[in-house]
């Protein structure tokens, strides 16, 4: 079944297993462990009910009608690149999910891969600040605001991949 | 956005476990110890700009274990001091002081890549060492080190240094004189300089102790 198929109130261990599968097809005749791939997921609804789903590293932060979080931090006792993914993962415990509710202006989120979530000081304040600078942007001139800021990453050595989704109320 | 970035190298930590008991006294083992630790020192700080920052600490064991050099960006270290060989083998006691580093968050933060560890000895230990080794590899951070070891000459306890090392990659030396010493240093640091440059840093880089050239060899195509 498709994953866009199924309605929002679906158990998360029954997404997690379409999206799984939905995946698995999709990779054809590549190994699943050669395509091994870390998942951030947010599905909203216009009421402002929005879905989370995190399968390995990376992370998901927001600032919510039950404040500022983060959906799931690196382990203290890991150490970086330390990860698991689909391909990879073969257990629901190693997802982590949560309903969060984005019904007032400057609520939002921001999905990131780790090599912008591992370089991140203050977390916390990120996602407010951030939406403080977008919601004044036109969408053509927030995009390359973004890809500005990646692109002169300050981190020294910093690592490749760097892919942020930002979802907000104005 | 960038003014959250952290303004620093994500680190690989080196950690060596060095032995100075008084047996390392003889035959230039030490004098070669302290020459290999200042030429890796030389080369990790030259690789400290690339993929990963190597920071290295340098904990001893003679008579007593104790931190010789605190953990430290290789390319900052301006200073190493000499250490002298003498007493016995507290092993087990270095194992707990490096095991406390590692779990040491403050020190060793989780933006950190796998530490690695090497320790270098040239006879048994002389402490409780089996329950600080089970401490440190049951430990949550400690036990995902990768760890690397060299025994110098006949007495060295090999059997509990193939227990110590758990990289395939990089099997137990076997160092009979100073210049065997120098040479396993030389075959750590080029192992962890790959690795920095490497975009997998956590992945182990096999060594090949053969193919490391005498200090003193030209490299000529003849």
């Amino acid at each position: 079944m498709a994953v866009k198929a199924l309605p929002f109130d679906v158990p998360d261990r029954e997404l997690i297993h379409c999206i799984y599968k939905n995946w698995l097809a999709l990779l054809g005749s590549i190994a699943a462990n050669d395509a091994v791939a870390t998942s951030l997921i947010a599905w909203g609804k216009n009421t402002g009910e929005t879905r989370l789903l995190q399968l390995g590293d990376g992370a998901v932060l927001y600032q919510a009608n039950d404040g500022r979080g983060l959906l799931s931090g690196r382990s203290e006792n890991t150490f970086g690149n330390e990860t698991t993914g689909l391909g990879v993962s073969r257990k629901y415990s190693d997802w982590v999910c949560r309903t969060i509710w984005l019904t007032k202006p400057k609520q939002g989120l921001a999905l990131m891969t780790d090599g912008i979530s591992d370089d991140l000081e203050q977390m916390d304040t990120f996602v407010p600040e951030v939406i403080m600078k977008m919601r004044h942007m036109g969408r053509r001139y927030g995009k390359q605001w973004i890809t500005n800021e990646l692109e002169s990453w300050p981190t020294p050595s910093h690592s490749d991949d760097k892919t942020i989704a930002l979802i907000y109320r104005m | 956005m960038k003014k959250f970035a952290a303004k620093s190298a994500r680190p690989i930590p080196v950690i060596i476990l060095a032995d100075t008991s008084g047996s390392m006294s003889v035959d230039g083992k030490v004098d070669a110890m302290n020459q290999a630790i200042r030429g890796m020192i030389a080369s990790f700080a030259e690789e400290s700009r690339l993929n990963a920052e190597i920071h290295l600490s340098v904990i001893t064991f003679g008579g007593n274990a104790e931190t010789h050099l605190a953990l430290t960006p290789a390319h900052q270290i301006t200073h190493f001091e000499d250490f002298y060989a003498t007493g016995g083998t507290p092993m087990g006691e270095a194992l707990t002081i490096a095991k406390e580093l590692i779990e040491d968050k403050e020190k060793i933060s989780s933006r950190a890549y796998r530490p690695v560890i090497v320790l270098i000895s040239d006879g048994h230990p002389t402490d409780d060492w089996e329950g600080q080794f089970s401490a440190f590899c049951s430990a949550e951070r400690a036990q995902k080190a990768t760890r690397m070891a060299m025994a110098i000459g006949s007495d060295a306890d090999e059997v509990m240094m193939n227990d110590f090392i758990n990289d395939l990659e990089a099997p137990l030396f076997r160092a009979s004189n100073a210049q065997d010493i120098i040479k396993f240093f030389r075959a750590v640091s080029m192992s962890v300089t790959s690795r920095s440059r490497s975009t997998t840093p956590n992945q182990p880089v096999a060594i090949t102790y053969d193919e490391i050239p005498e200090d003193d060899e030209l490299d000529l195509d003849f």
